[in-house]
């Protein structure tokens, strides 16, 4: 009798206790839910009124007289696209691969930032700058109706069409309909469409997805070739010797052969990897994974090994520009000199192990990509001009003229000031034809190395 | 008489473990072990001595994202998935941040099944997250990257195939 009661009373107490971590865990498992779809919608409330806010800037640009007012709208026009995007990235729609719509806000915020620093430089817009500006306003304008009607449409919360997705066409997921994702995946599909190709000196401009490495040229060689390519560079000078062992082919739009090669002899030493370009066979990386040990060599002493192992590899006219110290590794960069002209382009870098002062990795691709003789014209504005205009602001410590890339790729020729003010370094670039202010990049020197922000 | 005592001494007793319970409770004793991981981790790469082992910047959560989806996977297919990252990074098709970039929903699978979380980087992540932000970009501007092996999206497949990696394929 007594029994019983207790197995009762234990049986009541179990339902209890399990009864109340049920209900507690429901309800703050219900609070997550709720709290990550307040992100979601906050995120996608957020996108339509930057694009809304988007719409009516582009508008105005079109009206815009003074240059002062202009620049204002296109730069406000440039922050509010890429706050769209931003909300854009943050919808719980990753699978869909909503990427034309971000692009297509990606290039109007970069074309209008683009225009805003041309207006800012003193120079006016041409007439197919303006067309182009009318044309992404309209487009706009129709995006942004397109999202209020899916937005102004609602009458409860809004669904996102992440349940009971189908495969359509080329296995792409396709939503429900009438949901969120459904929405956008028709308005990306009209963007990949009908979004207007621009090329222009921005960043995300049509012409930056498709740039041809200028010098990678010769004939196609065969994948054995490659090989001997590969062992050649990384047996020069190495006390380990290395033979190739497998090779992958790697598409894109610089075609490589990326080599694998063992250590011989025994050797317990990771694989190295090299890569070959197919066309002339000219190597774009080698990297050596062997964990560094305690850096030991100074940092000196590693740039002078990094140059040593550029130069033994062909590369001639190089000065060191920078260099970058991680935990037990030092990256130095060195440019190619055309008659005394730093080309910053035509950028290598050497990855030196510290403990041993051995080059584990280095990278070509930038000299690849961009090295060619380039024709100089003698510069209208001065060493002298560019020394006062400099003086001005800051204590000016050296000059050179040297190309430097903008964010297009393109290239500016003109005369790097290094100049200090207010404790801290500084490299201003002009151009060397009219004198303009390119560039201000501001010199960080650490213990760390050497590096531009 | 005795009966009552009982009885009110079970009451007390009950209430004790449920008093107890939402103590517990409230001050997180029963945190998930993938949270204690990340607690710990953090504060092991805020102690780190070592110079330009940074905490809570892109190179750490690259170096997660790689322990979550090529921890496995040879150096080479290491730093080609920090790669992918950087390109989408760099590409006007996707967010222009790192973070923007590996916490994309549904963008990574690592980060869907918290697997990020799960281990902290090794030695051998971080240099591959390195490299990737130092410009070695075995994939040659890839975008996308999947595991054949796994059940993906057909849709995949009908990107532009640059290479393979270990069990990775990487396109664009």
């Amino acid at each position: 009798m007594q029994r019983s009661r207790w197995i009762t009373v234990g049986v009541v107490l179990a339902a209890l206790v399990g009864g109340l971590w049920f209900w507690s865990y429901n309800l703050d498992n219900m609070r997550v839910r709720n709290s990550l779809e307040a992100s979601y919608q906050r995120a996608l409330f957020s996108m339509v009124g930057h694009v809304q806010n988007l719409n009516t800037l582009l508008a105005k640009g079109q009206v815009a007289q003074d240059n002062g007012q202009a620049v204002l709208t296109l730069a406000s026009a440039w922050h509010e696209a890429e706050s769209a995007r931003s909300s854009l990235g943050q919808l719980p729609l990753g699978r869909f691969n909503l990427t034309s719509v971000q692009r297509y806000l990606a290039q109007v915020g970069d074309y209008s930032y683009s225009l805003a620093r041309k207006l800012a430089l003193g120079q006016s817009l041409t007439e197919r700058e303006q067309e182009n500006l009318v044309v992404l306003a309209q487009e706009t304008n129709k995006l942004n109706k397109e999202l209020q009607q899916m937005i102004g449409g609602l009458r409860s919360k809004p669904t996102w069409g992440t349940r009971g997705v189908t495969v359509g066409l080329k296995g792409k997921p396709v939503p429900p309909a009438g949901s969120i994702a459904d929405g956008l995946a028709k308005l990306d599909e009209r963007l990949k469409d009908e979004a207007p190709t621009l090329t222009y000196d921005g960043p995300f401009s049509e012409h930056m997805e498709n740039i041809k490495p200028r010098a990678v040229t010769g004939k196609p060689i065969t994948i054995e070739q490659a090989g001997r390519i590969a062992e050649e560079f990384v047996n020069r000078g190495g006390a380990v010797k290395y033979a190739a062992v497998t090779s992958r082919r790697v598409g894109g739009l610089l075609p490589t052969y990326s080599i694998t090669l063992r250590p011989q002899g025994g050797r317990r030493l990771p694989d190295i990897t090299v890569d070959v370009t197919q066309t002339g066979g000219h190597v774009v990386y080698f990297l050596n994974p062997r964990p560094p040990g305690p850096a030991r060599i100074d940092l000196g002493e590693a740039v002078r090994r990094a140059e040593d192992f550029i130069r033994a590899r062909g590369y001639e006219d190089m000065i060191t520009t920078g260099s970058l110290r991680h935990p037990n590794t030092l990256v130095v960069t060195q440019a190619w000199t055309q008659d005394g002209v730093v080309a910053y382009p035509d950028f290598v870098k050497a990855t030196v192990a510290l403990d041993t002062g051995e080059v584990v990795g280095f990278d070509a691709r930038g000299y690849l990509t961009s090295h060619r003789r380039r024709d100089l014209p003698s510069p209208r504005f001065s060493e002298g001009a560019a020394r006062r205009k400099a003086g001005a602001r800051m204590t000016v410590d050296r000059i050179r003229p040297a190309i430097v890339p903008m964010s297009d790729a393109s290239e500016r020729y003109c005369w790097e000031v290094r100049g200090r003010a207010g404790g801290q370094t500084f490299l201003v670039y002009y151009n060397t034809e009219n004198g303009q202010e390119e560039k201000i990049l501001q010199v960080i020197e650490s213990p760390d190395g050497t590096y531009t922000m | 008489m005795r009966k009552a005592e009982t009885s009110r001494r079970f009451l007390a007793l009950v209430l004790g473990i449920l008093a107890i319970a939402a103590i517990g409770k409230a001050q997180g004793w029963w945190k998930g072990e993938t949270e204690k991981d990340l607690i710990a981790a953090t504060s092991r790469a805020a102690a780190s001595p070592q110079v330009g082992y940074p905490t809570y910047d892109d190179l750490w959560l690259l170096a997660r994202l790689v322990s979550g989806e090529a921890h496995s996977e040879p150096y080479v297919g290491q730093v080609a998935v920090a790669a992918v990252v950087i390109n989408r990074v760099q590409s006007p098709r996707f967010p222009p941040t790192v973070p923007g970039v590996i916490f994309e929903p549904d963008a990574f699978e690592s980060v869907s099944n918290g697997i990020m979380w799960a281990l902290p980087p090794t030695d051998e992540n971080m240099a591959a997250a390195q490299a990737a932000l130092d410009g070695w970009d075995p994939t040659y501007g890839a975008l996308f990257f999947w595991n054949p092996a796994k059940v993906v999206s057909p849709w995949i497949w009908t990107r532009n195939i640059i290479t393979s990696i270990g069990r990775h394929v990487f396109g664009r």
